[in-house]
């Protein structure tokens, strides 16, 4: 299961470097939750799961309303990103495979394959809704990363619904020190 | 007392004033009687003592508490004596919603929730208004969180002695990034409002959040501590040089006091790096003086920067001295515990760091200049901040023994 899991969790991420627009970035959010719950099921945390997935699934739902309108996947100038996300796929499958052990391979491969997309979609995105969507699959992510139960996955399902439903502010000069 | 309390209160406090937004008074009046609620709270909560609660197990360090009570102070200073079109209301909610983050931060139990909060303080901050755009405000503390979420992925994992050197590269790197120092510098526009601007994760928050990071860091990062100790005294030894050297030339005043944070920062992180007990105190000291003088003397100086206005009067000298961290003031204490702590690690290093200490010396008497001729409330705040800084330069051991050493 957790194989299915990571698999599913990269292409969550992938969609979410590939999406330039509010749709796209809420189906790769709500891809990224399914797979961040499945992982967090086969841990025997059906609980966190559960929380993980609906936190996941609200902020997907948040994002499917706020940001720019459309599915924008793929637009025009995004082969580099999708070089990125086939390059940081295979170097994480090696690296969970045969570098490190411990948790499940799947588990590895989730952690580093979402942690280093998002990562990097943050550094090249201008757009807030994009950074925004990126780094609420980073929350998810650390939910099941930081182990502390219920409670990092409870948070880390506030964190991503929360930042979902942050509006993204007009920039303009403001007075005082 | 329970650091529920510590957390819920300025929490509380920040949401007041900003419901209470159309009505300064009310807002201000809810504010500060919860944030001086979360502040006693701070105090009366022991060091070490575990609650569970809320289901989750919160303890405060002696180290973060004791930097949390200077925070706390730092920002009771402010809204008593506000800067020059500052309000009040308006520095209590971003300074107590800050609060109320740290405290979480540091009262959390593990690193992984450490960063959650970080990363809702991140989306907070990035959310009010500012001149620079929002993908640069967001991306360099956005860039931390996912660094600093790397090493706890890969702490997880088992595999080869690089596997922890590469989790000790990405908590140092991480921290850089959140704190905005060397290689991460954040983009600094001097006109922009200091809530918005990158002075705070230098300055309020990246205190707390430095001490979390370094105290949570033992366990992920064993069998490479000397890795972890001297990447923080490399990066250090950088931050001082070269930000000392900036803010010296750097054109721009307002940029030569946020290079002034990073030369501070500096010779914190090289502290931490030196794991004896002289060199965490040395970096203890000099946050403690990063929030209660660098901070506040910056927050006075914004009015005379932006009239340009430059004087050479004894009190522009007195204000150069205590940033230069000469005697008696709190940084020259922090200087010697760390030259003593150098000298016990390796010698050659306290040479190093004592020639980098005069480079402290024309920066600082540039930005001794810039805080004009002050009057008025402003006089008085730098009166209090020079004089808290004579005290701790003269009695920093209750200030150590706070802090549990």
């Amino acid at each position: 299961m957790t194989e299915v899991a990571a698999f599913v969790a990269w292409l969550g991420a992938a969609v979410i470097v590939l999406a330039d627009s509010r749709r796209g970035l809420a189906a790769g959010l709500a891809v990224v939750a399914l797979a961040a719950a499945a992982i967090a099921w086969s841990q025997g945390e059906e609980g966190g799961a559960i929380v993980l997935l609906a936190g996941g699934v609200l902020g997907s739902a948040l994002r499917f309303t706020i940001g720019p309108d459309g599915w924008g996947l793929m637009q025009p100038g995004s082969t580099p990103r999708l070089l990125f996300t086939i390059v940081v796929a295979l170097v994480a499958l090696w690296v969970a495979l045969a570098v490190t052990s411990g948790p499940s391979a799947g588990f590895r491969f989730t952690a580093l394959t979402v942690l280093v997309l998002l990562g990097g979609r943050l550094l090249e995105a201008a757009e807030p809704a994009v950074m925004l969507t990126a780094i609420a699959g980073v929350a998810l992510v650390l939910g099941i990363v930081s182990g502390d139960g219920i409670v990092s996955y409870t948070l880390a399902a506030l964190v991503a619904a929360g930042v979902s439903a942050m509006p993204a502010p007009a920039t303009k000069r403001p007075r005082g020190t | 007392m329970e650091p529920e309390l510590a957390v819920a209160l300025p929490a509380a406090g920040a949401a007041c004033a900003t419901a209470f937004r159309p009505r300064p008074k009310l807002a201000f009046a809810s504010g500060a009687a919860l944030g001086v609620a979360g502040l006693v709270a701070v105090i009366l909560s022991r060091a070490d003592l575990t609650s569970d609660q809320l289901g989750i197990l919160l303890t405060l360090s002696p180290a973060s508490r004791a930097i949390l009570i200077a925070a706390s102070a730092a920002l009771a200073i402010l809204v008593a004596l506000p800067p020059p079109r500052a309000e009040r209301s308006t520095l209590l909610r971003w300074g107590l919603g800050g609060l109320a983050g740290m405290t979480a931060m540091a009262a959390a139990p593990t690193l992984g929730v450490v960063v959650m909060i970080l990363l809702l303080l991140v989306v907070l901050q990035a959310s009010g208004a500012g001149r620079r755009g929002y993908a640069i405000r967001f991306r360099a503390p956005a860039l931390a969180v996912c660094l600093l979420a790397l090493a706890i992925a890969l702490a997880a994992m088992q595999g080869p002695a690089l596997l922890t050197r590469l989790v000790v590269v990405c908590l140092v790197a991480g921290l850089a990034a959140a704190l905005g120092v060397l290689p991460y510098i954040h983009e600094f526009d001097p006109d922009e409002s200091t809530a918005a601007s990158p002075i705070p994760w230098l300055a309020f928050v990246g205190p707390v959040l430095a001490v979390v990071v370094v105290g949570k860091a033992g366990e992920m990062v064993e069998g490479a501590e000397d890795a972890f100790g001297a990447l923080l005294i490399g990066l250090g030894l950088i931050n001082i040089v070269v930000a000392t050297l900036a803010s010296w030339r750097t054109s721009s005043d307002a940029e030569a006091w946020r290079y002034s944070f990073i030369a501070d920062w500096g010779l914190a992180l090289c502290g931490f790096g030196l794991v004896v007990p002289d060199g965490v105190g040395a970096a203890l000291l000099v946050l403690y003086s990063i929030l209660l003088g660098r901070l506040p003397l910056y927050l006075w100086s914004r009015q005379s920067l932006r009239e340009k206005a430059q004087t050479d009067r004894p009190i522009n000298f007195i204000v150069a001295a205590a940033l230069a961290g000469s005697a008696p003031f709190a940084g020259f204490p922090a200087r010697i515990l760390l030259l003593r702590a150098a000298t016990a690690m390796y010698w050659p290093l306290a040479l190093v760091l004592a020639l980098s200490f005069l480079l402290w010396l024309p920066g600082s008497l540039r930005l001794g200049r810039t805080i004009g001729a002050p009057a008025g409330r402003q006089l008085i705040g730098v009166a209090v901040a020079l004089a808290i800084s004579v005290v701790f330069g003269l009695f920093p051991r209750p200030l150590l023994g706070l802090a549990g050493l």
